[in-house]
């Protein structure tokens, strides 16, 4: 209690001071949120391609239209994995254009996918439809569980397509408003109107991308294999992001230098009184332990408040870039760098005893 | 139960700024005496008091309150000793300006075991009224006259019922009038059975107490006149 009387007068005393961390707390987690959602998709996806030689990875491509041609390549053996998309365009429920993309059987069993909601099971039936994990990007228009009707054909969605690896292949064929669908009793092929491409991705474990590139070409076996240009789109991708990235970690760390300039100005303001408190029998130990608690109530109530206001937002950024995750990471961190940025200073703000 | 014995402060030693506060001072006060430390501005007399209150340690020299040696002290005993054997009072008050008087003399208390967190406003205004100002209780220190904010300083520093209160130039920033009140609470509060330290470099003040020491360069000695 009498800890809790202290703090309260502690606030007291620097009520502008309580205000100012509690939005630069705010602000620094913005910025964080910003700056981890923006860059998180683009660094796994680069710690995928970089670690992904010894596993099931995607690494060659080619396209064509003849289906008989890929059977041909995938029965060689210089492949130990494949993985093929056919597609075509329909329309969505709001009228736009989406991707119909039906995937070998091998992309739902093969491939590590990353999903929230469920996998699809290639065994089960979803009451006639035909089972999808959707693209991030048409995440918000499909719920996970429930069933749309997409040009004609009922589609069950399973989940949401996390990582940015197989997105980002797919989409060099399908554009980034994709369903990933598993077609088992062929109902879409079966649509006359529909197949206008096909997209082709390979995979081998641990063998030299040139080798089989060469190999499958030189066979004849197909036309154009290529290997997928994962540098060139993670490129692009940094492109787009770097301009934000720099301007959320500039803003960061004005931010933080304010955050320990409001730090020194309050302890050197209240210098006198901490003295006066210590003639009267107050531990050091306990001036920082206060002022380290005011620190955190004010930054625990930027977090609740990022929190309810996002939510309450109810915008993509409330939704998408402030994932639980992101926000307990950057809200640790933000913390961490708080109380790391004021205790030095607070441990020799005031030499009461040295003299 | 005071007693000094030899007691050096040198400030910044071995540096070409080095300040040689106090050199060598031996020192006794009794339980319940009332003592006034005189000397000329810059003579050592803070200083002293400052190593008395033990807000800071003497360079060389020993220290024994209630028999106990200072030097020795753990840091935590040094707290428990400064928040309850000893209040201070200052030439400039030391009060928190932007807090009520209540809230002031409530701090000493918010530090000590003794007293529970619900007994605490009443111990205060208990103080308060004993040195007469319970009417600015809720006042901030701030809007107060200067011999309020000394009566406001004694109030806190009787708060926690100490044996000593260490007064260092508490009537300086006073009027005569104003400073014979603060005088006349001090001597009651000695009369009370408290041990009274007065620094001062006023020969009228010190003139109130029983025994006046006097500090020349770093030096004291009793006088005896
Ligand atoms: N914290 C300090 N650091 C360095 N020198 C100090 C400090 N406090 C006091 N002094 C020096 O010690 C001497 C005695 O000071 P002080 O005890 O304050 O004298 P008084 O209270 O009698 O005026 C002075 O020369 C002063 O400059
Ligand atoms: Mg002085």
């Amino acid at each position: 209690m009498k800890f809790l009387w202290m703090l309260k007068n502690e606030f007291k005393s620097s009520k502008l001071s309580a205000f100012l961390i509690f939005a630069e707390g705010v602000f620094i987690l913005v910025c964080f949120c910003i700056c981890i959602s923006l860059s998180v998709d683009t660094l796994s996806a680069a710690v995928y391609f970089h670690s992904g030689f010894d596993g099931n990875s995607v690494k060659a491509a080619f396209k064509s239209a003849d289906m008989d041609e890929y059977k041909e390549a995938f029965a060689s053996d210089e492949i130990d994995l494949a993985v093929y998309v056919n597609y075509y365009f329909a329309q969505g429920k709001d009228g736009s254009t989406v991707f119909m993309g039906s995937y070998s059987e091998s992309a739902f069993t093969e491939l590590n996918l990353s999903y929230s909601g469920s996998p699809v099971d290639i065994n089960k039936d979803y009451g006639g439809a035909v089972p999808a994990m959707v693209s991030r990007t048409l995440s918000k228009q499909y719920k996970t569980g429930e069933t749309y009707d997409i040009g004609g054909v009922q589609v069950y969605v399973c989940g949401k397509l996390n990582d940015k690896n197989l997105w980002m292949m797919s989409s060099e064929f399908t554009g980034e408003n994709f369903f990933m669908c598993y077609d088992k009793d062929g109902r879409l092929s079966a649509l006359e109107k529909s197949a206008v491409g096909c997209g082709f991705f390979t995979t081998q474990k641990g063998r030299p991308i040139e080798g089989l590139i060469n190999s499958l070409n030189s066979n004849e076996l197909v036309n154009g294999a290529y290997e997928f240009d994962w540098r060139n789109k993670m490129s692009e991708d940094f492109d787009r992001l770097s301009g934000n990235l720099i301007i959320g970690i500039l803003v960061f760390l004005i931010s933080a230098v304010g955050f320990c300039a409001n730090n020194v100005l309050t302890i050197k303001k209240n210098e006198r009184d901490y003295y006066c408190q210590m003639c009267t029998g107050q531990k050091k130990s306990s001036i920082i332990l206060l002022f380290a608690a005011r620190m955190a109530v004010c930054l625990i109530a930027g977090v609740i408040a990022v929190i309810i206001f996002s939510k309450r937002l109810n915008t993509y950024f409330g939704e998408e870039i402030i994932t639980s995750v992101n926000l307990l990471a950057a809200s640790g961190l933000c913390v961490f760098l708080c109380l790391i940025s004021s205790l030095p200073l607070l441990l020799n703000a005031f030499n009461v005893e040295k003299q | 139960m005071i007693e000094l014995k030899n007691i050096v402060k040198t400030y910044y030693p071995q540096k070409s700024t080095e300040v040689k506060a106090l050199k060598g001072v031996d020192l006794k006060i009794e339980k319940g005496e009332m003592v006034a430390i005189m000397g000329v501005s810059g003579s050592g007399k803070s200083t002293l008091l400052h190593i008395l209150g033990c807000l800071s340690k003497p360079t060389d020299g020993k220290y024994f309150l209630d028999g106990e040696d200072m030097n020795e002290a753990k840091r935590k005993q040094v707290y428990k000793i400064r928040n309850e054997k000893i209040g201070f009072i200052f030439q400039d008050y030391g009060l928190i300006e932007d807090k009520s008087v209540l809230e002031n003399v409530m701090y000493p208390l918010a530090f000590s075991k003794n007293v529970k967190f619900l007994k605490m406003k009443k111990t205060a205004q208990k103080a308060i009224a004993d040195v007469g100002i319970s009417e600015l209780a809720r006042k901030k220190a701030s809007k107060l006259s200067g011999g309020q904010k000394q009566r406001a300083a004694a109030a806190r520093a009787i708060v926690n019922d100490p044996d000593i209160i260490l007064a260092d130039e508490p009537t300086a920033a006073l009027d005569s009038k104003t400073a014979d009140e603060v005088m006349a609470l001090l001597k009651r509060l000695n009369e009370k059975g408290k041990t009274i330290i007065v620094v001062t470099h006023d020969k009228r003040i010190a003139d109130m107490c029983q025994k006046t020491y006097v500090i020349t360069d770093g030096c004291i000695k009793e006088d005896t006149q």
